[in-house]
């Protein structure tokens, strides 16, 4: 009897044809699955944060306009206006001070510049829009050339530099058209005075208390003779006499 | 066939999750961040504001009683006292033994045209003294009087007029020499005040 023939001890092969399609299909298969779940995931997680952040910023804006009240309360209306209407207030003072002119620098520069020769009759000041000074003055003397000698020396004035002689007449002979009452000869002077030469400064010293002299009473006030300051005169001209 | 159709859905409502929450939730938080950032910027510029106005109020903290009414006295705002003013001028004129005479006040706030700075340098642009205050704003009122007296006393009087406490500008002066030492000066001064403060909102700013 003889023996069947015994199957081979290896074991027999699965058929090769259809088992690689079967995986490659549930790879794919996995693959999609695993894309779309992550797609999926991917869209609840950002969903999800996008939600927390538009949470936050609510917040922040919620924090930022409380921050806002609070340092708009900081101040009532009241206090503002009050602080407002100071700093005005202040602003002005400081623009009129420093506009502020002292015309006695004027007075000032004409005795040290006038000429003890010269004097003057009539005298006019007029402050212009922007603060500057015209100074006008009519003045006499004896000799054409001591108008010229003045005119030089208001040159080398700071104050009175831009002045100007004008209508000089020369008197004394009958028969001019123009003549004065003594025979002296007769001009004006007008100056520009800039605002910034005159501006007014505050004085260093403290004012000279004034002591009121006691006049003394004369019965016939009318004939009182007024003492003149001869010495004053002679070397400190005064440009009012 | 039903294992192909999990990913597709799951894709399919990813898809409806971004275009229909994520992105108008993007949308809304741009609008939301653009206020965010316009009110940081406003707080900012309050801070600012706050700032200086701690500055001011400091300011004025340290500004004493009579300094203010030494302000006030300077240049009064509201109202010009011209009647005050001329008490002062007299009280002047007498400390320097001049005698005060003619006395003429204007009009608040115009000039009389005789003469003056309109007249002689024309007007001028108006500057910006403060903000939200021009140079034309200021009240002014010119006063024209007479002092007579000698050279020396009115020298003495002009001086102190310029200090004066109360603002006293000299629009014009003028004088002749005649017979004897008493001389009559023609002074125009000029006051100056500020308008009555307009209440400013907060809430404008």
């Amino acid at each position: 009897m003889a023996d069947a023939p015994r199957s081979s001890f290896i074991p027999k092969q699965v058929a090769q044809s259809a088992t690689p399609g079967r995986v490659k299909k549930r790879r794919v298969f996995n693959n999609i699955s695993f894309f779309g779940s992550l797609f999926l995931g991917v869209s609840l997680v950002l969903a999800l944060g996008t939600f927390g952040y538009k949470y936050y910023i609510g917040t922040t804006l919620d924090g930022a306009r409380e921050m806002l009240a609070t340092e708009r309360g900081r101040f009532s209306e009241a206090d503002f206006n009050v602080v407002y209407a100071l700093n005005r207030h202040l602003d002005a003072a400081g623009y009129l001070l420093e506009r502020h002119s002292a015309p006695s620098k004027v007075f000032a520069a004409l005795e040290e510049s006038t000429k003890a020769s010269v004097q003057y009759t009539a005298f006019e000041l007029r402050r212009t829009a922007v603060g500057d000074i015209t100074i006008t003055l009519d003045g006499a003397t004896d000799d054409f050339a001591k108008i010229l000698l003045q005119n030089l020396q208001y040159r080398e004035d700071d104050i009175l530099m831009h002045s100007s002689v004008t209508g000089i007449s020369l008197g004394g002979d009958e028969g001019e058209e123009i003549v004065t009452s003594s025979g002296e000869v007769s001009f004006k002077v007008s100056a520009d005075v800039s605002a910034s030469d005159i501006g007014y400064t505050v004085p260093v010293a403290a004012p000279t208390p004034i002591i009121e002299e006691e006049i003394p009473v004369v019965e016939d006030a009318g004939e009182e003779e007024i003492p003149v300051e001869e010495e004053v005169l002679e070397d400190e001209p005064e440009p009012a006499v | 066939m039903f294992s192909i159709a999990r990913p597709a859905l799951s894709i399919f409502v990813g898809i409806l999750v971004i275009f229909f929450f994520v992105r108008p939730l993007f949308s809304q938080i741009g609008e939301v961040q653009a206020e965010v950032d316009q009110y940081e910027e406003t707080v900012r510029k309050v801070q600012e504001f706050n700032a200086l106005l701690d500055n001011l109020v400091a300011q004025y903290n340290a500004l004493s009683v009579s300094d203010l009414e030494r302000l006030e006295a300077f240049v009064p705002h509201g109202e010009i006292d011209e009647v005050a003013a001329l008490v002062d001028i007299e009280a002047l004129a007498d400390v320097h033994g001049l005698i005060f005479q003619s006395v003429k006040v204007g009009v608040i706030g115009e000039d009389d045209g005789e003469d003056g700075d309109f007249e002689e340098g024309g007007q001028v642009e108006p500057e910006t003294v403060s903000p939200g205050f021009d140079a034309s704003e200021f009240l002014t009122q010119d006063i024209d009087f007479t002092v007579v007296g000698s050279y020396d006393r009115f020298r003495g009087f002009l001086e102190d007029l310029e200090q004066s406490l109360v603002l006293m500008e000299i629009m014009k002066l003028s004088f002749s020499i005649g017979e004897g030492e008493l001389v009559e000066y023609e002074f125009k001064v000029r006051l100056y005040g500020i308008p009555a403060d307009e209440a400013v909102s907060t809430t404008n700013i």
